[in-house]
This record gives structure tokens, sequence and C-alpha cells, in this order.
């Protein structure tokens, strides 16, 4: 029962990270999942002192708003002009997470978190911290927590996607047009915040920023449409939550850890086979410098008169071996006729009429 | 009555009214005191130096940047209230390109005004974008995504945004910028078309050479409204070496014989 609780907490947190980060990464404001996942540190500290109750919700509204300072207090910094957005992310967030190391040091109200937890969080004790209303046992409350940043994450895309995207996209266009863009993406920006805090205890502040990024990055290699990257983010981040959780059986570590790297892998291998990768990319180029080169030999040949192979290899300038590879997939093309015996080239018949 | 009246001509409102407007982004204004009056179906192009405020101009007259003084009325009315009969095209380079997106889909975000708030776009809206796309000559791109497009064919896609609008006052910003020769002659005659039916078009143009050819009014602007009027009356080498200045290419060609 551990187990099922310990990999649905995954699958949820994998899923509600994932479709908050896509935007972030379509929006390139990715590092936002990073300045988040540290900024409310303090926010979570404060709120359990404040509280006094781990069990509390304030204490996930009271540390999401902490990364709703931390938005503010970027847009104030960069709107002086001074310094870029993410040179003033840079500084926020550092600070912040300071003051949380900070307070967390002191043992404010007793709390004792560990360095380890804020990095990796604790996913394997999670589903032991139950949520009881009533005295009825209703599973684990980081169960419950990340659902509702699911469910708040999914009620926000299904209500607002077309001004999300408009904002995205053309945030010029989205004010013209009255839809308010910088309010609509802080209110986007809140319910980032909340999912971050939602699965900072069982993610932690690593973990959040791969199952937040990887996915959506992974995506928009593969698909071109914004619908598509959000689903196919939500399924990788799905693969990565349930291959995550049984390395970390099978290795008997915290599952955490291997979730974030099966997202990566999935990033790695995104990065080299989709239409969008390297390799397909790679192979378009050198496709296309292939027939250029066929070009250029043609060009260099009239229609009925043959040419001295080493003259025209000479006039391009090309090694014996690139030449002989040009022609070889010219004649293979049936663009030219190489006669060996006299060691000359000609345009093949078909090509001579055209 | 008020619409009788404003038909004799009298109380027709202007397309648009600035009126003493500064704008600042903090440092030095980006527009000082400018006035600028354009009547309806005026084809106007808005002439000035790098960072010479135009962009602003168009922005101030959307009503999306903060004005320290001074009035706008687009249509005798608030911009705000007005955002239904204009329409924006931002600078081509202002969006990233490479958003995974399609040309109908870009083409649709000119509806969104009209749907408003969390309503989506449906069949109706699918139609109007098609239509657009057909009137630039874009319709076998509507499925084709916006990161294979020419810059050329990336500015007729912003147009045909902006005519899903059906707007009555167009803003654009540099439609000519970096465009090929055919898009150039589409957009012009775009231009046209729409000013012939009474719409009114502010644009923003870099080309001294083609102002005459495609524009009627001009806006001379540096920081300062230089002068605004037809380009017969305003468009000469004195204000054109005031507002540059002294550093207009003498082989402009429509100037020299001015
Ligand atoms: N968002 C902004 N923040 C700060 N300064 C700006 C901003 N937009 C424009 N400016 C400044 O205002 C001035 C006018 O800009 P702009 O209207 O874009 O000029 P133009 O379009 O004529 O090149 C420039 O000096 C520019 O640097
Ligand atoms: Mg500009």
């Amino acid at each position: 029962m551990i187990e099922f609780w310990t990999l649905a907490i995954a699958a949820v947190t994998a899923l509600a990270c994932a479709l908050s980060g896509t935007f972030l990464v379509l929006k390139r404001e990715a590092l936002v999942s990073e300045g988040l996942a540290h900024a409310v540190l303090p926010g979570i500290v404060i709120a359990f002192a404040l509280t006094g109750n781990r069990t509390s919700p304030l204490l996930l509204v009271g540390a999401a708003a902490m990364g709703l300072v931390m938005i503010l207090a970027v847009q104030a910094i960069r709107r002086t002009g001074v310094v870029d957005a993410t040179a003033s992310l840079g500084v926020v967030f550092p600070a912040l997470f300071s003051v949380g190391v900070l307070l967390t040091s002191l043992e404010l109200a007793g709390t004792h978190f560990h360095a380890d937890c804020i990095i990796e969080g604790n996913l394997a004790l999670a589903p032991l911290d139950r949520l009881e209303l009533g005295g009825r046992d209703l599973g684990p409350r980081a169960f419950w927590s990340v659902s509702a940043a699911l469910l708040l994450v999914g009620c926000f895309l299904l209500l607002l996607f077309k001004e999300l995207k408009l904002l995205t996209f053309d945030g010029e266009l989205a004010s013209s047009l009255g839809f308010r863009p910088g309010r609509v993406h802080v209110a986007w920006l809140a319910v980032v915040s909340f999912t971050v805090v939602a699965s900072f205890e069982a993610a932690g502040s690593i973990l959040v920023v791969a199952l937040m990024i990887a996915p959506a990055a992974s995506a928009v290699l593969w698909v071109n449409d914004v619908r598509h990257v959000l689903g196919l983010a939500a399924v990788l981040a799905l693969a990565s939550a349930f291959a995550g959780h049984h390395l970390g059986l099978v290795m008997d570590i915290a599952p955490a850890g291997p979730m974030a790297t099966s997202a990566g892998a999935l990033f790695l291998v995104s990065l080299a086979l989709a239409p969008r990768g390297i390799l397909v990319k790679g192979r378009a180029r050198r496709r296309a410098l292939a027939q250029l080169e066929v070009d250029l030999v043609s060009a260099r040949l009239k229609p009925g008169e043959p040419r001295d192979c080493d003259v025209v290899r000479g006039e391009l300038g090309w090694s014996p071996r690139r030449f002989g590879a040009a022609v070889a997939r010219a004649v293979s093309g049936s663009m030219l006729v190489h006669d060996a015996g006299s060691g000359t080239l000609s345009l093949s018949a078909g090509q001579a009429e055209g | 009555m008020i619409q009788r009246r404003s038909r004799e001509g009298s109380t027709e409102p202007l397309a648009l009214e600035v009126e003493g407007l500064t704008v600042t982004y903090g440092k030095e204004p980006a527009l000082w005191n400018a006035d600028v009056r354009l009547g309806r179906g005026s084809l106007a192009a808005v002439v000035g130096p790098n960072g010479a405020g135009k962009s602003t101009l168009l922005k101030a007259a959307l009503g999306v940047v903060p004005r320290v003084s001074g009035r706008v009325r687009v249509l005798g009315e608030d911009p705000a209230r007005r955002r239904r009969l204009v329409a924006y095209v931002p600078q081509r380079t202002s969006v990233d390109w490479d958003f995974p997106t399609t040309v109908l889909d870009v083409v649709m975000m000119g509806t969104y005004g009209r749907l408003g708030w969390f309503r989506r776009p449906g069949r109706e809206e699918r139609a109007m974008a098609l239509g657009a796309l057909e009137q630039m000559e874009l319709a076998d791109l509507a499925d084709r995504q916006i990161s294979e497009l020419s810059g050329g064919q990336q500015q007729r896609v912003f147009l045909a945004r902006a005519l899903v609008q059906d707007a009555e006052v167009y803003f654009m910003d540099e439609p000519f910028a970096g465009v090929d020769a055919v898009t150039e002659q589409s957009v012009a005659s775009l231009m046209g078309h729409l000013a012939q039916r009474g719409k009114t078009i502010l644009s923003v143009h870099h080309d001294l050479a083609t102002v005459p050819r495609y524009f009627e009014h001009a806006v001379l602007l540096n920081r300062v409204v230089q002068a605004v009027g037809t380009v017969k009356e305003v468009f000469h080498r004195g204000n054109l070496d005031r507002l540059y200045g002294g550093r207009v290419p003498a082989d402009v060609p429509e100037l020299a014989s001015t």
C-alpha cells in the first residue's frame, strides 16, 4: 500500500509540475521554476512557525505567497531598468533562500528541516504522513496537496488556455486586446508557485525543477502545437515518475533522484532522436550539403561535352575523396555519367535534355 | 440622431486624436507634448529616426503604455473602450517565431478580442481566419509551422491576423521591415484597399523613398511631433533634414524633385 501511495504521489506531482512548467519553457523563463523552488523555503518555515502546524493547508498557501513575493520583487527590480530579468531573478531567489536557511538553522518553533529533504524531498516517507479528517484516514497528506495543485493547474488551463497562449506568444497583442497579460501572467505564476510548494515536500527543490522543465523541453522537440506539447510533457512526466519509482525500488534508494534522472534521460533521448533534435537536423544538413555538391559538379558540365575528372576536381578545389563521393552520388542518382576508361564526366542524357 | 449628424460631417469623431501626449519610460521622455490628429480613412506613415518614439506613439494610441500627461482618443473615445475597433500589427521581430503553433492558429488570435475572456475559438473563427489567409495569399500555408516561414510570410501572417480583427483603425509597426518585394507589394496594396474602404491606417515606416508611393499622410516624429499633414505638405527635404539632423541620403528619388 505504501508503494502504491509513493507511486501515486510521484505521478501526480510529475503531472502537475510538467503542465505548469510547459508555459515557463514556452515563455523562455524556465529559470523561474528554479527561483520559486528556492524562494518558497522561507515561506514554508515562516508559515510553519506561525501556524505551528505541519498539516495546515495555510502552510501551503503561505509558502506559495512567498513565491509570489519573489515574482513581484523580480518584476519590480527589472522595471527599474538597471538589470535584466534573469539577473534580477538571480539576485532575489538566493536572497530569499538564504533567509530560509537562516530561519531553518534557528530552528524557529522547533522546525527541523534537513538540507537533504530540501534538495531531494522525502518521497519515501511522504505516504506515512496521513491526512485525517474527523478521525478518518484519507490517505497521505502529500497526495492531497499535489492533487490540489494539479486541480488548480488544470482549472487554470481549462479556463485561460487561450489567454495564456496569447500572452506567451505575443504579449503586445494581448495588451492591445485588453487581456491584461501582466496580471494573467502573475496569476499563472502564483499557481506555479503553489505547485512548487505542494510538490516541495515530496519532490524537493531539484526534482521540482527537473519535473517542471525537462518534460516540456523534451516535448517541444517532438511536436508542434501547444496542446500537443502539454499532452506529451504530461506523458513524459508520468513515464519519468514510473521509471524513477521503479529504479528507486530496484536500487533501494529514494525515488526522487531516479525520477529526475529519468526526466533528464528522456530529454537526452529527445534531443538526439526528435524531429527537431540534433540527429535529424544533422542528417538534413548533411543531405542538403550532399545535394549541393552534386549540383556544383553538374554546374561545371555542359550537355554533350564530357570533361576530365581531374580538371573539374581542380576547379572545385576538392579532395579526391570528396569529389569521388559526390560523383558516385551523382552517378547513382543518374545525374552524371562517369566514363572510367577516359576518366571523363558528362551529364547524363536525361539531364542534358532538361 | 448623433449618428445622422455625424454623417453630415460636422461632429464625426477623428480616427485618432492625440493631444499634449508625454510618455516616459524613466529617463528622458520618449514622447514630448505630441499632437497628432488623423481623420477617418487616413493612410499615414510615422517617420523618424531610431528611438524617436514611433512605436511608443502606436502603443499610446492603443492605450497600453502609461502616459504622464495628455489625452488620447480613438474614434472619439478612450482607447480602452475602442479595442474592438482597433487592430495592431506589432513589429515582426517582437515575437518568438519558434513558438510551437501553426499559421492558422496565429491568425485566429485576431478573433480573441471579439471572443472575450474564457471563450475558445470555434468553427466560425476558423473560417474567418481561413478567409484572411486567402486574402493574403497564404491559404496553402494554413497548417504550416510558423518557424518555417520566411520573413515576408511572417509579416503577411501578422497582417492576416489584423484583417481578422475586422477593425476600423489599424496601427502597424514597421510592416515593410525586412520583407521581399512581393510581400512589400501585397502589404502596400492591402493598405490601399483598407484606406479605400474608409479604414484608417497609421504605420511606422522606415524607407523614406517609398513614403510618397504608399502613403497619403505623414507624421514626422523625433520625440516631439515635427509635422503632421499630407505627404505633399510635410514630406519635403527641409523637414526631413531637420528630422534626421541633416543625414538624409541625397539619392532618395522622390525627394530630389521636391
Ligand atoms: N519598455 C521600455 N522600457 C524602457 N525604455 C523604452 C521602452 N520602450 C522604448 N523605450 C525607449 O523609449 C525611446 C523610444 O522608443 P520607441 O518608441 O521604441 O522608438 P522607435 O520605435 O521610434 O524606434 C527609446 O529611447 C527607447 O530606448
Ligand atoms: Mg520601433
